[in-house]
């Protein structure tokens, strides 16, 4: 079983279903399954054979599912990259990873390719219905071989040396996820999952390949509502939304500002969140006016996908934190002490997993094989072998759910004539938290906001562009000769909290 | 309304709600999304300002980059969606 086998599944058995729903219409599990054959048609006609790499530089839309689709079906892997990114971002990903071919809109991916050696091939496509796809046949391709080792898609994410770090994951690892979390929720064809996440940001795996895989519904948020909290709302009630899984920051903003708690929609029975901590006293008055949802905390890096789940059930009074919970999808999770033994109850250590939802390996280096993956998040063991997550220890930081590398951002500052040193400090939490750029320029003019941001919009995905930039002469420095850090962000603080 | 005056107004409260007052640079044609000025949290604040200061309710089918990509662009949406 393949991710592309599982709409061909689908569209056998419930073609006139509703498959995904998007800014840009339906599509019926028998639309989404002849539109996948006549784009796979057309890319293999553009030089993509199995093995290689197609990018896809789409906003949110059946057509990017479409384009998913297609290259599933020639065994190729796709790499979804952030369709409002800069072209020299988008480039360097799609140079990273060696794609074959981009499926774009025509006059986008013109702009990527600009100035390029003309090894890339563009599928400009703009609307299912019309050329270049709709003279293509839909029949059915000739079976491809595709091994359940075979990679799936590339996920880019923070790396901390300044270059891109493409996660590769096979149709095995992205199955064994997908058929935990169809099981989990006891997903049926009846259930309407919602897709919140980007993407190229692996929760929305499980919104698409879950509903495929019982042949449910799934209804896209438009890019531009992602954090519009009244219509995130009215899309959860009018399409009748059964299962959401999203960062905590959307369902809290849903909550402040969009009358989620008002009259909770009714028939949402499943409540999924992953990615950053869900504040308590959010949870507990979610929790509060909701007894009876189904909510589940989930936790994984990109590199493991879910690989640890707690289902929340009541919220104690003198309960200050929800764990991470037990191993998932058939991994093998412990904690590793600083001793390099396991973690007892009691004990902490940094969280290791091994097992089949582990990816093959980052883009360019050699395969993993089947090695213990150091998540690098530092986890206590409870009492009855749960986790609970306590922090990092390295630079790492996330935004939203977003996984940033300072150092990956402090790289790129670097390339500033004016700068001398950089560091990156993330101020505040949730939705009001903003990345500020510290720059040692000694005695160079202080470079303009807007350069730093151009500077970095070229190298860096857009989440990780600075909120804002403070030049001084020298970076503060403790007593260990290290930049001061805390320092930086005390100063940091008052300026972000009166923005 | 002109497109110049509705981007004198963009321009001023972009500057000052998401880039500190550091606006050095910012133009009509700067690339607002690119540039991650404005993100999927900053387009809420913007719809706010717009309805605001003038009076336009943007519909979500309006929330795309090719409108918001600018000043310019969201100048002539704006003046495009007053004269609805």
């Amino acid at each position: 079983m393949t991710l592309g086998d599982l709409v061909a599944r689908a569209a056998t058995r419930r073609p006139a279903a509703l498959a995904v729903r998007g800014p840009d219409g339906d599509l019926s599990y028998g639309e989404l399954d002849a539109h996948a054959n006549r784009l796979a048609r057309a890319l293999m006609s553009a030089g993509v054979r199995p093995g290689d790499r197609v990018a896809i530089w789409l906003p949110k839309s059946c057509e990017a599912v479409v384009a998913m689709q297609a290259a599933l079906r020639i065994g190729a892997a796709y790499v979804p990259v952030d369709s409002l990114s800069p072209a020299p971002r988008a480039r360097s990903i799609m140079h990273d990873c060696a794609v074959r071919a981009v499926v774009s809109r025509p006059d986008l991916g013109r702009a990527i390719l600009d100035g390029g050696d003309g090894r890339i091939a563009l599928l400009g496509i703009d609307g299912l219905a019309r050329e270049p796809l709709a003279s293509v046949s839909a029949d059915p391709l000739p079976a491809v071989a595709v091994q359940p080792s075979d990679l799936a898609y590339v996920l880019y994410t923070s790396g901390s040396t300044g270059r891109p770090k493409g996660v590769c994951i096979s149709h095995s690892n992205a199955l064994a996820f997908v058929n935990w979390a169809v099981d989990a929720v006891s997903a049926t064809e009846a259930d309407r999952f919602s897709n919140h996440a980007p993407f190229h940001f692996d929760l929305s795996v499980l919104d698409l390949y879950a509903a495929f895989s019982v042949g449910a519904a799934v209804c896209l948020v438009p890019e531009g509502a992602a954090y519009a909290a009244e219509q995130l709302v009215r899309f959860v009630r009018e399409e009748r939304i059964t299962v959401w899984y999203s960062v905590p920051s959307a369902i809290v903003l849903m909550m402040d500002r969009g009358g989620l708690l008002s009259s909770p929609p009714d028939a949402l029975r499943a409540l999924l969140f992953a990615g950053e901590v869900f504040p308590m006293k959010d949870l507990r008055r979610l929790r509060d006016a909701w007894p009876t949802l189904a909510m589940w905390n989930l936790y994984g890096p990109t590199e493991t996908n879910v690989c640890t789940a707690h289902s929340v059930g009541r919220i104690e009074a003198a309960q200050t934190s929800i764990p991470i919970g037990r191993a998932t999808c058939g991994n093998r999770v412990w904690a590793k002490t600083d001793l390099g033994a396991v973690a007892r109850p009691g004990e902490s250590g940094e969280l290791m997993v091994q097992g089949p939802t582990v990816f093959a390996g980052y883009w360019g280096q050699p395969p993993r094989g089947d090695d213990a993956y150091g998540t690098g998040d530092f986890v206590r063991v409870g009492e009855q072998g749960e986790f609970q997550f306590l922090g990092r220890r390295d630079a790492m930081v996330k935004i939203r759910g977003h996984r940033i590398e300072l150092g990956e951002i402090e790289a790129a500052l670097g390339h500033h004539p004016s700068v001398r040193e950089a560091a990156a400090v993330v101020v505040g939490e949730g939705l009001s938290a903003r990345l500020v750029a510290f720059l040692g320029t000694g005695s160079h003019a202080a470079p303009a906001l807007l350069d730093i941001k151009r500077l970095c919009a070229e190298r860096l995905p857009r989440y990780m562009i600075p909120d804002d930039a403070v030049s001084m002469a020298e970076l503060p420095r403790n007593r260990n000769g290290k930049v001061d850090r805390s320092a930086l962000v005390a100063v940091a603080a008052p300026r972000a909290a009166s923005a | 309304m002109s497109d110049q005056i509705v981007i004198a107004e963009l321009r001023e409260f972009v500057a000052r709600e998401f880039l500190h007052g550091k606006d050095d640079g910012l133009d009509a044609a700067t690339p607002l999304i690119e540039l991650g000025i404005i993100d999927s949290v900053a387009i809420v604040v913007l719809s706010d300002f717009v309805l605001r200061r003038f009076g336009v309710t943007i519909p979500n089918a309006e929330l795309k980059p090719s409108n918001l990509a600018t000043l310019q662009t969201i100048a002539s949406m704006v003046n495009r969606l007053r004269q609805a």
